[in-house]
C-alpha cells in the first residue's frame, strides 16, 4: 500500500527548511518536540550502562571480551574525557553496537571532526575488544592488508620452511582466538585503490557466509572467518566537500555495507554542548529521551517464530510499499539530493537486514521494532533533516493496526443495561468533553497540532470539525493526519471534508480510506466502492477500513474479496475487528476451519465482548496454538465481567506480558478496569505509557478521575492519555463510533 | 583539524602544544626558516625522530616531513588523536600498538611549504589531520 505517495511528500519536502543537521535516525523526529513545545522527557536511565560482563549502549547489549589485557585493546584511560552528546556520539555508539551485535559490516560516512575512529576505539576499550586498524588512503599493496609470505624468522632446522605466511593488518583481525573479539577498522575507505576494495569485498562476502578467506594466490593459505568474533567497520570522509582524493564509491559496492550517514561537520548544538562539557559546565554524558533507546531481548527469535508475531503480515505489506516509495524517492533524487555519495535501497539486502533486526530486537511491539529497523537501515543513510522527516512520515505508517470497531457498544461493558438514547447521550457528552480538552491543549500549545488532530479521532462534534478546518486553513497539520483523525466520524460534514481532500488531490487516498474505519454509512460504502473501481487504494486497506462495520453491505464486500481471492484472509479477519454479529462470528469460524492463524482471529476479536466471542477466546486458551499476548490484545475495548476475569487469569498465570494487559484495557472505562490500571501502576511492572494511552479511549468520568489521581496534569503521561495510537484509536471508535453518525443525536 | 594559531613566536607555539591531543604542525617557508625552526626545537628539548616508533621515545619529539612522506607517517598522524596508534612493520609484517601519553608529551611535524603542498596534492591532507599549526 502506498500510504504517502512520494509526490505528495515532495510538496512538504520542498517547503521545508533543510538544515544540515539530522542524523539520529533511530530517534523519531527529534525536532518535532521543540516545534510542538512538548516537554522533553528526560530520563534517569544511563545511556551507557556497564556491568562486569556487558556494556549496554542505549539498550543494545554487547558482551565484554574475557581475554584480559592485550596490546590491541585500547586503554580506557585514554577516553576519560570522551563526551557522550546526544546528537552524534550516543546515537553513533548505539548504531555501531547494533551492527556489532548483528555482525553486519558498517560503513560510516561523516566529517573528520566527528571523532568516528575515536568512538570505535573508545567502545573497544570499554568492551576489551581488539582494534586492527588499516588506513586505506594511499595504501597500494594488498599484501600489507591481507598478508604475504616472508622469510621464516624462526628457521633453525633444515626441515623448517624457508618462508612462512604472515598476516596483514586485516587478516590479523580475522584470525579467531579464544576469548577475543576483534574490530577491523578500515579508515578512509573511499580513498582506497580499486584492487584493495575488491579484496576487502571478498572478506565481507566470506564473513557473511561464514566461510574462509583465501589469503594467497595459490590458495594455500586461508583463514576461517566468523562474524561473531570479527567486526568490520569502514569509515570515510564525504567525497568532495574539501576532502582530497575522495571519489564517490560505486553505489553497487555499498550494498554489502550497512551505510550510515553522519553530518559533514559537528552540529552547532553538539559543538556547544561538548565544549561546555569539556569545561565542566555540563556533564560528560548528556541526558537522552526514552525513544533513543532500543529494547533488546534475551537471545534471538528463530525465523520459525516470526509468523507468530501479531500483525506481522500487515506490517510486511506496508513495508513493501515503504521500500518501493523509498526507492522511488531516491531514484528521482527527491531525497539525498545533495549527498555526493550515491547509494541504493537494495531489494535483497534491505529486507534481509530488516528481518534479522526483528529477530534480534523484537520485544513484543512489532510496530516499534519494525520502525526502528527502518530508521536504522533506511533513514540512517540520509543526511538532511527534511529527507529524514519525509522518511519518518513513511515509516510511521508501517504499523500494525488491529482495527477494532464495535460501533455501538452493544453491551461490551459491564454495568446496568442502558437504552440507546442513554448511550448516545453519554457519548455525545464525552465527545464534547474531548473536544474541549483538545481546545485547551491548543490554547496552551502543550501538544502538537498533529497530535490534536489525531486526538480528535472519533469525535464528530461541530467544534471538532471547526478545529480541523482551522488546521487546514493554517496548513499547520498535514492533511493526511486530518484524514486519519476522521476515523470513526461519519457525519455529513466529515464526508464533505473527505470529498474535498479527494478533489484537492493532496491527500493520500490510503489515508482517506483508513480514516473511513468504523464508518458504515451508505456514503462511506460508496466511497470505498469508488476506490475499488479506480483501483486507487489496495483492497487490503479497504478490508481494514471495514473494521467496526457489521452492516450487510460491509459483509457483502468482505465476501466479494474472498470470492475474488484478492485480499488475504488474514486481512479480512483483522478487518472484522469490532464486529460481533452472528454473520461475522460465522466467518471467523470458517476461517478457523480454513487454517487462518488463531492469532489473527484473536486479534480480530478486539472490541467484541459477546458470549460467543468469549467462548471462542476460552477455546483458544484451552486448545493452545495461539499467543496469549494476542488474546490479551484482542480484549481491548471489552470491559465485561468475563473479559476482566480473563485478564485477571492471564495476569495470575504470568503467561502474558503485562504491557499487553495494559494495552488491552484501551477504551474500557469501568471501575474494575480502573482498579486494574491502578494495580499495574502500583506494581510498576508495566510501561506507564500504555496505561496512559489506554485511557484515551475511555474518556468517561472515571477516566478523568484516574488521570487527576495518578498523573500530574503537566506531565507527558497526562498528555498521552488523550492522544491516541493504533489500539487506542480502535478502542475510541468502540466508544464513539456509532458508525460515525453523530448526527443521529 | 589544523588550526593555524597565531602565537608570537615558535617558542610560544612549542609551549602551547604541550599536552595537546593532536600532532602539531610547523610550516617553514624556505630552507633557512626550516633550519631555524629545527634549531629552536632542539633548544626546547624536542628530539628529532627518524621513524614513527621513535616519536614515543621522548616526551618531546619532532619529525621532519619530506615530499615523499611514508604512508606510515600519515597513518600515525590520523591515529594519534584517537587514543591508540597501530604501527605496522611491512618487512616483519608485525603490528605494534602504542597509547599516546597526551598529558606529558608533545609531537611536532616540521615541513616546508613546498613539501606540504606536494603531500596535500597526493591526497594526504596533513592540514586537516594535524592539530595546532604554526608559520611565521
Amino acid at each position: 500500500m502506498t500510504f504517502y505517495h512520494p509526490q505528495a511528500l515532495l510538496f512538504k519536502h520542498k517547503y521545508m527548511n533543510s538544515p544540515e543537521r539530522q542524523f539520529n535516525a533511530l530517534t523519531p523526529d527529534p525536532e518535532k518536540k521543540d516545534a510542538s513545545n512538548a516537554p522533553e522527557v528526560i530520563i534517569e536511565k544511563t545511556p551507557i550502562a556497564e556491568t562486569e560482563t556487558d556494556v549496554v549502549y542505549l539498550g543494545v547489549t554487547l558482551e565484554k571480551s574475557k581475554s584480559g589485557d592485550d596490546q590491541f585493546v585500547p586503554k580506557r584511560e585514554q577516553y576519560a574525557d570522551f563526551i557522550n552528546d546526544k546528537e552524534v556520539a550516543l546515537p553513533l555508539q548505539r548504531d555501531i553496537a547494533i551492527a556489532f551485535l548483528s555482525g553486519e559490516p558498517l560503513l560510516v560516512d561523516g566529517g573528520t571532526s566527528l571523532g568516528k575512529t575515536t568512538t570505535v576505539r573508545k567502545m573497544a576499550a570499554e568492551l576489551g575488544w581488539e582494534i586492527h586498524y588499516a588506513n586505506l588512503n594511499g595504501a597500494t599493496d594488498v599484501e600489507d592488508l591481507m598478508g604475504r609470505y616472508i622469510p621464516n624468522p624462526h628457521k633453525s632446522k633444515p626441515e623448517d620452511p624457508e618462508y612462512i605466511f604472515a598476516d596483514g593488518k586485516v587478516t590479523s583481525g580475522l584470525r579467531q582466538e579464544e576469548g577475543k573479539t576483534k574490530i577491523v577498522i578500515l579508515d578512509e575507505f573511499n580513498a582506497s585503490a580499486p584492487n584493495i576494495l575488491i579484496r576487502l569485498h571478498e572478506v565481507l562476502d566470506a564473513l557473511e557466509r561464514g566461510g574462509d578467506v583465501i589469503l594467497s594466490e595459490d590458495a594455500s593459505e586461508a583463514v576461517p572467518v566468523n562474524k561473531e568474533r570479527t567486526k568490520i567497520i569502514a569509515l570515510m570522509n564525504p567525497p568532495g566537500k574539501g576532502y582530497f582524493g575522495r571519489e564517490p564509491l560505486d553505489p553497487a559496492q555499498l550494498r554489502r555495507w550497512v551505510y550510515k550517514k553522519l553530518p559533514s561537520e559537528l552540529p552547532e548544538s553538539t559543538f556547544s554542548y561538548s565544549t561546555d562539557a569539556l569545561f565542566g559546565a555540563e556533564p560528560t554524558s548528556q541526558n537522552v529521551t526514552p525513544d533513543m533507546f532500543i529494547r533488546t531481548r534475551e537471545g534471538s527469535l528463530t525465523p520459525e517464530q516470526l509468523p507468530e508475531i501479531p500483525g506481522l503480515i500487515e506490517v510486511l505489506e506496508k513495508y513493501k510499499e515503504f521500500h518501493k516509495a523509498a526507492k522511488e524517492l531516491l531514484k528521482n533524487r527527491k531525497v539525498a539530493e545533495d549527498q555526493p555519495q550515491a547509494f541504493t535501497f537494495d531489494d535483497r539486502m534491505e529486507p534481509r537486514r530488516v528481518r534479522d533486526f526483528v529477530l534480534r530486537f523484537y520485544t513484543g511491539d512489532i510496530n516499534e521494532t519494525f520502525q526502528q529497523a527502518l530508521r536504522y537501515y533506511y533513514s540512517n543513510k540520509l543526511e538532511n533533516k527534511a529527507d529524514r522527516d519525509m522518511f519518518e512520515e513513511l515509516i510511521r505508517v508501517v504499523e500494525y493496526k488491529p482495527t477494532v470497531v464495535p460501533s455501538r457498544r452493544k453491551g461490551i461493558e459491564a454495568g446496568p443495561e442502558r437504552n440507546t438514547e442513554e448511550i448516545i447521550s453519554e457519548s455525545f457528552e464525552i465527545a464534547e468533553k474531548i473536544t474541549k480538552k483538545m481546545e485547551q491543549f491548543l490554547t496552551e500549545g502543550s501538544v502538537s497540532k498533529n497530535s490534536i488532530a489525531l486526538g480528535l479521532t472519533g469525535v464528530g462534534t461541530a467544534a471538532a470539525m471547526e478545529m480541523r478546518k482551522q488546521f487546514l486553513t493554517e496548513g499547520s497539520v498535514s492533511k493526511n493526519s486530518i484524514a486519519l483523525g476522521l476515523t470513526g466520524v461519519g457525519t455529513a460534514a466529515a464526508m464533505e471534508m473527505r470529498k474535498q481532500f479527494l478533489t484537492g488531490g493532496s491527500v493520500s487516498k490510503n489515508s482517506i480510506a483508513l480514516g473511513l474505519t468504523g464508518v458504515g454509512t451508505a456514503a462511506a460504502m460508496e466511497m470505498r466502492k469508488q476506490f475499488l473501481t479506480e483501483g486507487s487504494v489496495p483492497k487490503n486497506t479497504i478490508a481494514f477500513s471495514l473494521a467496526g462495520v457489521g452492516t450487510a453491505a460491509a459483509m457483502e464486500m468482505r465476501k466479494q474479496f474472498l470470492t475474488e481471492g484478492s485480499v488475504s484472509k488474514n486481512s479480512i479477519v483483522l478487518g472484522l475487528t469490532g464486529v460481533g454479529t452472528a454473520a461475522a462470528m460465522e466467518m471467523r469460524k470458517q476461517f478457523l476451519t480454513d487454517g487462518v492463524s488463531k492469532n489473527y482471529i484473536a486479534l480480530g476479536l478486539t472490541g467484541v465482548g459477546t458470549a460467543v466471542a468469549m467462548e471462542m477466546r476460552k477455546q483458544f486458551l484451552t486448545d493452545g496454538g495461539v499467543s496469549k499476548n494476542s488474546i490479551a490484545l484482542g480484549l481491548a475495548g471489552v470491559g465485561t465481567a468475563a473479559a476482566m476475569e480473563m485478564r485477571k487469569q492471564l495476569l495470575t498465570e504470568g503467561s502474558v506480558d503485562k504491557n499487553y494487559i495494559a494495552r488491552s484495557l484501551a477504551g474500557v472505562g469501568t471501575a474494575a478496569a480502573m482498579e486494574m490500571r491502578k494495580q499495574l501502576l502500583t506494581e510498576g511492572s508495566v510501561d506507564k505509557n500504555y496505561i496512559a494511552r489506554s485511557l484515551a479511549g475511555a474518556n468517561n468520568k472515571e477516566s478523568f478521575e484516574f488521570r487527576e489521581n495518578n498523573f500530574n496534569s503537566d506531565d507527558e503521561l497526562y498528555l498521552k492519555s488523550f492522544i491516541t495510537e493504533s489500539v487506542e484509536i480502535d478502542a475510541i471508535i468502540c466508544r464513539y463510533g456509532f458508525e460515525g453518525d453523530m448526527s443521529k443525536t | 583539524m589544523s588550526h593555524t594559531s597565531n602565537p608570537k613566536s615558535i617558542e610560544e607555539f612549542l609551549f602551547v602544544i604541550q599536552g595537546g591531543k593532536e600532532v602539531g604542525l610547523v610550516i617553514a617557508k624556505d630552507d633557512e626558516e626550516f633550519a631555524s625552526f629545527a634549531k629552536v626545537m632542539e633548544g626546547f628539548d624536542f628530539k628529532r625522530s627518524e621513524n614513527i616508533a621513535g616519536l614515543f621515545k621522548s616526551p618531546k619529539t619532532y619529525f621532519v616531513i619530506t615530499g615523499d612522506v611514508d604512508k606510515d607517517v600519515y597513518d600515525f598522524i590520523v591515529q594519534y588523536p584517537t587514543g591508540q596508534v597501530e604501527i605496522f612493520d611491512k618487512k616483519l609484517m608485525r603490528s605494534q600498538t602504542l597509547s599516546p601519553d597526551y598529558k606529558n608529551s608533545a609531537i611536532v611535524l616540521l615541513v616546508d611549504k613546498d613539501n606540504l603542498n606536494k603531500i596535500q596534492e597526493k591526497g594526504f591532507d596533513l592540514l586537516s589531520s594535524t592539530g595546532p599549526a604554526f608559520q611565521a
